[in-house]
C-alpha cells in the first residue's frame, strides 16, 4: 500500500489553476523527489498535502486514511519550508523541541530526544542561541531537526538546500541521504535542481506549469524522457534536440540531420512509429556523441568547434555543422578540446525520436 | 573622512540644532509658563525664565478652593473662577483613552490578521478603511452630534469611546497589518502541522512576535485619544470631561485666558503619555525596527 | 581597434585595501584585466568580492591603493564619470517601461544627443537580437531577453569595463546554464571587457578567461579556469573549485635510502619522484574523476566498499570507504551499487599535496618538471 496517494488533485488561486490533475503515490520509506522550475506548483503541492492549502478537487490519502478535509495538525505529516521558518524568538533547543512540546511530551524525553538529534545534526553548539545568530547551514540543520524530531507518516522538504553555498549544499545532500537511510522515513523532496533530484531520489516526478510530466526512477527519467521538457530539464548540459528526417537506403534506416546521415541499427519501419516526417526531431545526450581528431567509423562527420566550456571534471564542446549547434560532453584531458574542428558521430536512439509539434517522444 | 569636509559636518549639525530648537520650543514655553506668576504670562517683552517661580498655577489645577483661599490672602493676586475639576478630567480622559485604545488595538489586530492571512475583503479592503480618515473630522461633527443625541450617547463615556475607537481603527489596522505581514505565514504553518489550530498558532506564535508593533500602535493611538479635543467638545455637556476640555475651562471673566494655569494643566497632562511611553519603551524599539529588518 | 591595443591592460588594481570599522574587508588586492577579457572574481559570501567590485565601480573609496583604467588612475573620479557599466543581481529591468525605453534610459541619464541615442540603441538592439522586442514591456520578457536587455542597457553607454554582480544567483539551475552560454557569446562577439562577480564556481569556470579566487579579503590565486582546477595553490582553492568536492585523504611522506615514499590509509609506499622535499604528514587531494575504479583487483589497487551512490545522469558518484575515511569516485552510470566491493587506484601525477600547517599545495608533477 502507498504511504501517500494523491488523486486528481486540482488547486486554484484566484481562478488560476496552479496544480492540475496531480496524481501519484509514494511508497513507504521511499525518497520521492518533485522537481521542476520556479512556479511549477511544487510548494503548493506540499502545502496541499500538509493541509495548509485546500484543493478545489481531488483527494489526499495518507496511510489509507483520506485526509483531504482533515486539519493540518491531525495529518501526522512534517514539512520543512523553503525559508526554514525557524521561530525567531525561540532558541535552537526550543525550535527543535516545538513539535514535542505541542504534543505534550514529557520534559525528560524532550531533552533526551533533542540532544540526541542535535548531536546527529552537529548543532549541539547552537541549542542555547537564537536563530538570528545561526549560519545558513546551522539554520538548515535546526529546521531539519524540528521536522524530524517527532516520528511522522510523511516528511516533506521544500527546497531545503537553496540559498546555501555550493559547498554546504554538496555535503548536506549526502547528509539527507544518510538521514533518510537511518530513519527509514517516507520522504518527499522538492527542488528545482535536477542534480539534487537525480543524485538523491528513488523516484522523481517532473512538474511543469502545474502538470506532472513524468514519474519514474532517475534512470528511467534520464534514459527515456516522456517529452521534450523532461529531456531538456534533466541532464546538464541538456539533451540536444535537432530537427531530423528519416531515410531508408538499401535496408539501412536512419535519420538525416542537416544533410548528414546517422544510421540507426534496429530501427523499425517508419510506419511502425507513426512518424510524421516533417515534424521529426532527434534527441541526443551530450555524452553520447563521439568525437575524435580524425575521421573514423564512429566519427564520420566533420564540424567546427565553436566554443569550449572547461568545467573541470568535464569539458563541453559546442560543435557547429550545417547551421546547427551540438553540445558534446568530453573528458577534460581530451586533446580535441584544444582544436578548431573535430570529427563526430553518434548512434541515434529510437527512444529519442521526437515529434516537435506535440513535443512528445514517439513510442 | 576628509578634513576639507569639516564645514559640511558643521552645517549639518547646525541644521539639526535649529530643527531641535524649533521642535522643543513649545514644550519649553509650556513648562516655563506653568511656573510664571500671572503678571508674566503674557508680558512684553516675553520673559524667558521667570525670576519669581510659583506653584500657584499647579495649586489652581489640583486644589482650586485652597488656591482661592491663598489668593485672597495675598493682595494683588489673580481673581478667577474655575469650572470643572482637573481630577475629574484626568479620570475621564484615562477611562476613555485606555478603553478606546484597547478596543482599537484589539479589533485592529484581529482585522489586520484576517486581512493578511485570509485576504479578507479582497485587495482594496484596507484602502476602504483609510477612507474614514480622508474626511476632515470637522466635516462629520454635525451628523455625529445628531446621531449621538438620537442614540442617547451624548455626554457619556461609552459614546466617546465608541467615537474614538471608530476613528482610530484605520490607523490600528494599517500599522498592525504591516507588522503581521512581516511574520512569515510558514511560522504558523509549522505550528499547525505540529499540532496547533490556526487560532492557537496565531496566539502563541504570531502574537508574541508582533507584540512590540502592537504596543507601539497602542502608544500612538493612546496619544491620539488623549489629545483629542473636537469630538470631546461637541459630544459632551459637562457630565464627561477630558483633559483637553479642562484646559479650555481655565478662563476667567476678569482676566481672560488663564495661560499659566492652562500651561500647568498641559504640563501635567503630558505626564501619563510619557509614563506609558517609558513603560513600553523596550518593546517600541523592537516594534519600530521589526519591519525594517530583512527576513 | 589598433592591433597593438589588443593586449592592452584595461583594468588594473594595485594594493587595494578597504577597512570598515577596523575590519579589513579587502587586504591589498592586485589584479590586471586585459582588453576583451572575461575575469571572474570568485569566492564565498563575505569574502570581499562585492567590496572589491564597489571599489572599482566607485561606490566606495579605498583605504589605500589604486584603481587604473587604461593606465589612468580613477581612484578619485566619481562613479558617474568612470565609464564603467554595471549589471546588478536579477538584472533589474524596469518592468513598466518598454525595452526601447529601458535601453534609452542610460543614455538619457548621460545627456547624450537625441540622434545619437537613437543610433546607439538601434545598434545594440541589432547586436543583441532585441529588434523584435523593442516595444514589449519589461514585464513581458523571459529571462534570456531580460539578460540581453540588461546588457544592452549598459552597453549602449559604451563602457570601458562591464561589471556584473552575481546577476544569476537567484535563478533556477537550468536557466542559469543557458544564460551562461548566451552571456559568454555576447561578451566574445562584442569583445567587451568584463569583470564578473560570483560565488558559483561553475559560472566562473564556464565563462572566464581568468578566475581570481578570493577568500577572507585576499585574492588567493589568479589563473585560467584550467590551471585553477588542475593546479590549485592552496587548499581553499582546491576545495572551492570542482564538483564533486575534491577528496582530501590523510597521507604521510617518508624517505628511505633509495626512494621517497608516500602512504595513505589504504595505499602503502607509493614511490614519489626524487627531490620532492621533506618527509611529514600531508593531506592528499585527488579529484573523483582521476581515480580509476574496476570490479576486479588490478595493479596498485586496493579494495573498498561502496557506501552510497549519487546519480548525476551522465555519471554516478560512488562514496566509498577508504581506510576509515570517505572518498568519492566518479564512474559511468550503473557501474556499481551500494554495498558492492570495488577496487581503486590513482596516479600520483593527479595528486595535490596539502601542507596541513600552511594549507599550501605542492604538486609532485610540477616539481618533477622543475627538478
Amino acid at each position: 500500500m502507498n504511504q501517500l496517494a494523491v488523486e486528481e488533485l486540482d488547486v486554484t488561486f484566484d481562478d488560476k489553476r496552479v496544480l492540475a490533475e496531480a496524481e501519484f503515490g509514494v511508497k513507504e520509506g521511499e525518497f520521492f523527489c518533485v522537481v521542476g522550475p520556479t512556479n511549477a506548483g511544487k510548494s503548493t503541492l506540499l502545502k496541499t498535502i500538509a493541509g495548509l492549502v485546500q484543493p478545489a478537487k481531488g483527494t489526499v490519502t495518507i496511510k489509507g486514511r483520506n485526509v483531504t478535509n482533515t486539519q493540518p495538525k491531525d495529518r501526522n505529516v512534517s514539512l520543512l519550508f523553503q525559508n526554514m521558518a525557524l521561530f525567531p524568538n525561540l532558541t535552537g533547543f526550543e525550535n527543535i523541541a516545538f513539535p514535542l512540546r505541542t504534543a505534550g511530551t514529557k520534559e525528560s524525553t524532550i531533552r533526551d530526544r533533542v540532544v540526541e538529534l542535535a548531536e546527529m545534526l552537529k548543532v549541539t553548539h547552537v541549542l542555547e542561541r537564537l536563530p538570528r545568530t545561526f549560519s545558513g547551514g546551522e539554520q538548515q540543520r535546526v529546521a531539519i531537526g524540528r521536522s524530524i524530531v517527532k516520528q511522522t507518516d510523511l516528511l516533506m522538504l521544500d527546497e531545503p538546500l537553496t540559498n546555501l553555498d555550493a559547498r554546504i549544499r554538496a555535503s548536506l545532500r549526502i547528509e539527507f541521504k544518510e538521514i533518510h537511510k537511518k530513519l527509514g522515513q517516507t520522504l518527499i523532496y522538492v527542488t528545482h535542481d535536477q542534480v539534487e533530484a537525480m543524485s538523491m531520489s528513488d523516484r522523481i516526478a517532473v512538474l511543469h506549469e502545474g502538470e506532472f510530466q513524468q514519474i519514474g526512477t532517475p534512470e528511467e527519467i534520464y534514459k527515456k524522457p516522456a517529452n521534450r521538457f523532461v529531456a531538456e530539464f534533466i541532464g546538464q548540459p541538456p539533451m540536444n534536440i535537432l530537427a531530423a528526417q528519416m531515410y531508408h537506403n538499401d535496408g539501412v534506416s536512419g535519420i538525416e540531420i542537416a544533410g548528414l546521415r546517422f544510421p540507426v541499427p534496429g530501427i523499425k519501419q517508419i510506419n511502425d512509429y507513426n512518424i510524421l516526417q516533417d515534424k521529426l526531431a532527434i534527441g541526443v545526450r551530450p555524452e553520447d556523441i563521439n568525437v575524435s581528431a580524425s575521421s573514423s567509423l564512429g566519427t564520420p562527420h566533420h564540424a567546427d568547434i565553436l566554443w569550449v566550456e572547461h568545467l573541470g571534471s568535464k569539458s563541453i564542446l559546442d560543435l557547429r555543422f550545417g547551421g546547427i549547434t551540438l553540445r558534446v560532453k568530453v573528458t577534460p584531458d581530451n586533446p580535441i578540446a584544444k582544436g578548431k574542428s573535430a570529427w563526430f558521430g553518434f548512434e541515434p536512439k529510437p527512444d529519442h525520436l521526437l515529434n516537435y509539434q506535440t513535443n512528445m517522444f514517439y513510442k | 573622512m576628509h578634513q576639507t569636509k569639516i564645514w559640511v559636518t558643521v552645517l549639518k549639525r547646525t541644521a539639526v540644532i535649529i530643527a531641535a530648537i524649533i521642535a522643543f520650543f513649545p514644550i519649553y514655553w509650556l513648562i516655563a509658563t506653568s511656573f510664571k506668576p500671572f503678571e508674566e504670562w503674557a508680558s512684553w517683552p516675553p520673559i524667558w525664565l521667570t525670576d519669581n517661580p510659583t506653584l500657584q498655577n499647579y495649586r489652581i489645577v489640583f486644589f482650586p478652593d485652597m488656591a482661592r483661599e491663598f489668593a485672597t490672602q495675598q493682595s494683588g493676586s489673580l481673581d478667577y473662577k474655575v469650572s470643572g475639576s482637573a481630577w475629574k478630567a484626568f479620570k475621564g480622559s484615562a477611562i476613555i483613552s485606555i478603553v478606546a485604545t484597547f478596543f482599537s488595538v484589539t479589533f485592529g489586530t484581529l482585522a489586520a490578521y484576517s486581512i493578511v492571512r485570509f485576504n479578507t475583503g479582497g485587495k482594496n479592503y484596507p484602502f476602504q478603511f483609510l477612507t474614514v480618515r480622508m474626511v476632515p473630522p470637522i466635516a462629520v461633527v454635525v451628523p455625529m452630534v445628531v446621531l449621538f443625541s438620537i442614540l442617547k450617547l451624548s455626554d457619556t463615556y461609552f459614546g466617546l469611546i465608541l467615537a474614538y475607537t471608530a476613528f482610530t481603527l484605520p490607523f490600528s489596522i494599517w500599522m498592525i497589518r504591516s507588522f503581521i505581514d512581516d511574520v512569515p505565514a510558514e511560522l504558523e504553518g509549522v505550528a499547525m502541522i505540529h499540532g496547533m489550530t490556526q487560532l492557537r498558532a496565531f496566539l502563541t506564535v504570531t502574537l508574541p512576535l508582533v507584540k512590540g508593533g502592537i504596543l507601539s500602535t497602542a502608544l500612538f493611538i493612546f496619544i491620539l485619544n488623549w489629545s483629542e479635543f473636537l469630538f470631546a467638545l461637541v459630544l459632551t455637556a459637562g457630565n464627561v470631561v477630558t483633559v483637553t476640555l479642562q484646559v479650555a475651562n481655565y478662563v476667567s471673566a476678569s482676566s481672560g485666558k488663564l495661560y499659566g494655569v492652562q500651561a500647568a494643566m498641559g504640563t501635567v497632562s503630558t505626564l501619563p503619555v510619557i509614563l506609558f511611553g517609558y513603560l513600553i519603551q523596550r518593546h517600541i524599539v523592537r516594534g519600530l525596527t521589526f519591519g525594517a529588518v530583512k527576513r | 581597434m589598433i592591433q597593438s591595443n589588443a593586449n592592452a591592460i584595461k583594468l588594473e588594481i594595485r594594493d587595494l585595501r578597504k577597512v570598515f570599522d577596523g575590519a579589513e574587508a579587502v587586504k591589498g588586492s592586485n589584479l590586471t584585466l586585459k582588453r576583451g577579457e572575461f575575469l571572474s572574481l570568485l569566492g564565498p559570501s563575505g569574502c570581499g568580492k562585492s567590496t572589491t567590485l564597489a571599489l572599482i565601480a566607485g561606490f566606495l573609496e579605498p583605504t589605500s591603493g589604486e584603481v587604473l583604467i587604461d593606465g589612468n588612475p580613477i581612484t578619485h573620479i566619481p562613479v558617474q564619470k568612470r565609464r564603467i557599466g554595471l549589471v546588478f543581481q536579477d538584472y533589474a529591468i524596469f518592468t513598466k517601461l518598454s525595452v526601447k525605453q529601458n535601453l534609452l534610459f542610460g543614455l538619457e541619464a548621460q545627456k547624450v544627443r537625441r540622434v545619437e541615442r537613437e543610433k546607439s540603441v538601434a545598434e545594440f538592439a541589432e547586436k543583441l537580437g532585441l529588434n523584435g522586442l523593442m516595444n514589449n514591456r519589461g514585464s513581458d520578457l523571459n529571462m534570456s531577453e531580460m539578460q540581453r536587455v540588461a546588457l544592452a542597457r549598459v552597453l549602449v553607454t559604451k563602457p570601458e569595463l562591464l561589471l556584473l554582480d552575481e546577476p544569476m544567483s537567484n535563478l533556477d539551475a537550468a536557466l542559469r546554464a543557458s544564460l551562461r552560454g548566451e552571456l559568454k557569446q555576447i561578451q566574445k562577439d562584442l569583445e567587451q571587457t568584463v569583470l564578473y562577480v560570483t560565488h558559483d564556481q561553475i559560472e566562473a569556470m564556464s565563462m572566464s578567461d581568468q578566475i581570481a579566487v578570493m577568500n577572507n579579503g585576499n585574492i588567493l590565486q589568479i589563473d585560467s579556469p584550467e590551471d585553477i582546477y588542475r593546479r590549485p595553490q592552496s587548499r581553499f582553492v582546491a576545495e572551492f573549485i570542482g564538483e564533486p568536492l575534491i577528496n582530501m585523504m590523510s597521507c604521510e611522506v617518508f624517505s628511505t635510502s633509495d626512494a621517497l615514499l608516500l602512504s595513505t590509509q589504504a595505499h602503502k609506499e607509493m614511490r614519489l619522484q626524487r627531490g620532492w622535499g621533506e618527509s611529514g604528514k600531508y593531506l592528499l587531494g585527488i579529484r573523483s574523476h582521476h581515480i580509476t575504479v574496476e570490479h576486479e583487483p588490478f595493479s596498485g589497487s586496493v579494495g573498498v566498499i561502496v557506501k552510497l551512490v549519487e546519480n548525476y545522469g551522465s555519471e554516478h558518484v560512488l562514496h566509498v570507504i577508504y581506510g576509515d575515511e570517505s572518498m568519492t569516485v566518479m564512474v559511468s552510470p550503473g557501474f556499481a551499487r551500494e554495498g558492492d566491493n570495488v577496487h581503486v587506484a590513482f596516479d600520483l601525477k593527479d595528486v595535490s599535496l596539502v601542507d596541513p600547517a600552511t594549507d599550501q599545495i605542492h604538486h609532485p608533477d610540477k616539481l618533477d618538471e622543475t627538478a
